[in-house]
């Protein structure tokens, strides 16, 4: 499948409702969007517009997140009761830029997902990535997991700062963090077949993005060329 | 021909072989056995320069080519292929993408696809691999015999000239070691490549007409003799075999 023969919906007002969709979305500015059904989302974003998800109650949401990160932004969300929601979410960032990914879970039992997979573009470019997940008072049954990776590819940086806000016990949390650059067990492999060093770069990078990101968003993604130093 | 002179490998400043030396001719196939943990993979990853090992002292040379200062790339060009013992797994590059690059990247013509594709399923009708594994990512989530094939199916795409093969017999079952042995012989009969198997058995060696055996042993070579040394090894052991020939010289 490509974007080409996707269901496709332009977003356009601050604030949106979206109901059992299965759709490559396309924002232009800052944008509320109220989820509720079952869902699956594409968004390949390089205005860098803050968005705001709020799930009240009883919505499946899976939601696949390019972002060529240009400048700070933002994403929220908002997790009621009985919720299922994914984000996989791939950053490719140019430049010195914030990404503050925030997570209220104000109900009870939800399952949350948040997988992020971090990269720069180039040397000169360095990415810190917030990523506040909180659970409040007197809720319980939620599951709540953070998967967070970062590939160094070159001389630039990736901070990643996850934090936790528990207020309660009755919560399953668990989070994973890690910063690498390219795995040399990886690289010797590849280079012990004939591949040169720079190809087999080029096929790690490819694999840790399309680790995410779904091959619908080739296409778009095949302009991205990444520095590696 | 293949030639390590005076090899002295190092990791993390201690000393893992020393002073070791073996030729091998263009066609010939050697085998190397010796204790778990005497350095056999160190010197197999030492060939193709893994970032590990460091060579303190020697040479190792293929057709006049000294390849101690050339890049994995660089040796793998000249013809050589190394299977490892545990072939890692890479997630999210499958084996035609793999293959696919090492072939584009070697050569000055660009791959015909077709035909790329028609040897694919040639070669895993030889080794028994089902041929989606082409498609399947770089050993992920393969059992440890599947994986010994996919290695198998690099091999013969690649086509090398001088062939590294370390325990590629260990985690086999019957059937798998009978395919494997046979595969070997194949390639060994179209190819006539240079072999040293790495092995603590006999039963691939049972494949091969004559070859010719060393026992290593606290970091060097301390007998080389032919089928039946290995033979003897695998009856008897190692201690039991260097002692008596230690004998032979007291
Ligand atoms: N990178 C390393 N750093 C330090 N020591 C190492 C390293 N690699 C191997 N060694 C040590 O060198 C010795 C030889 O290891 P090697 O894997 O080469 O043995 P082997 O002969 O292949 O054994 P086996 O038959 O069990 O496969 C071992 O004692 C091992 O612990
Ligand atoms: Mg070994």
């Amino acid at each position: 499948m490509t974007i080409k023969n996707m269901n496709k919906l332009s977003l356009v007002g601050e604030t949106s409702n979206l109901q059992d969709t299965n759709a490559f979305i396309t924002i232009n500015e800052d944008t509320t969007l109220n989820l509720s059904g079952k869902l699956t989302l594409y968004n390949y974003d390089t205005h860098n517009y803050n968005l705001e998800l709020n799930l009240p109650s009883n919505t499946n949401c899976y939601l696949n997140l390019v972002k060529i990160l240009t400048k700070d932004n933002y994403l929220n969300l908002n997790i009621g009761n009985d919720n299922n929601f994914t984000l996989e979410l791939l950053i490719i960032n140019e430049g010195n830029n914030n990404f503050h990914l925030n997570i209220n879970i104000s109900g009870d039992n939800n399952n949350v997902i948040i997988k992020a997979r971090i990269i720069n573009k180039n040397s000169k470019s360095s990415l810190n990535l917030i990523c506040d997940g909180k659970v409040l008072t007197n809720t319980k049954d939620n599951n709540f997991i953070e998967d967070l990776k970062g590939l160094v590819t070159n001389t630039a940086s990736i901070t990643i700062k996850p934090n936790m806000f528990m207020d309660t016990n009755e919560v399953l949390a668990n989070h994973l963090v890690t910063i690498s650059s390219f795995n040399p067990d990886e690289l010797f492999y590849l280079t012990t077949l004939g591949i040169s060093l720079k190809e087999a770069q080029k096929m790690l990078i490819n694999a840790f993005i399309y680790s995410i990101v779904n091959p619908i968003f080739k296409d778009l993604l095949n302009e991205e060329v990444i520095d590696i130093e | 021909m293949f030639s390590i002179k005076d090899l002295t490998i190092k990791a993390q400043d201690k000393e893992l072989i020393h002073n070791l030396n073996l030729t091998i001719n263009d066609g010939e196939i050697h085998v190397l056995m010796g204790p778990n943990g005497t350095g056999k993979s160190t010197i197999c990853q030492t060939i193709f320069h893994h970032p590990a090992y460091e060579i303190a002292n020697g040479s190792i040379t293929y057709h006049d080519h000294l390849l101690n200062d050339l890049t994995p790339t660089e040796i793998s060009r000249l013809g050589l292929f190394l299977l490892n013992q545990n072939p890692i797994e890479i997630e999210g590059i499958t084996n035609a993408e793999l293959l696919r690059n090492a072939l584009n990247e070697k050569n000055d013509t660009p791959l015909d696809i077709f035909k790329f594709n028609d040897e694919l399923n040639e070669v895993c009708k030889i080794i028994d691999l089902p041929k989606e594994f082409v498609h399947r990512d770089i050993n992920y989530n393969m059992s440890g015999g599947e994986k010994k094939k996919n290695e198998l199916l690099h091999l013969f795409i690649l086509k090398p000239s001088f062939i590294i093969l370390d325990e590629i017999d260990s985690g086999l079952d019957v059937d798998a070691l009978k395919t494997v042995g046979e595969a070997l012989k194949k390639y060994y009969e179209l190819y006539h490549p240079s072999i040293l198997i790495v092995t603590h058995h006999n039963y691939l060696l049972d494949y091969f007409s004559s070859y010719q055996v060393h026992i290593l042993k606290d970091g060097h070579i301390v007998q080389s003799g032919s089928k039946e040394l290995a033979k003897q090894i695998e009856k008897t052991g190692f201690e039991a075999n260097i002692i008596n020939d230690n004998k032979k010289y007291e």
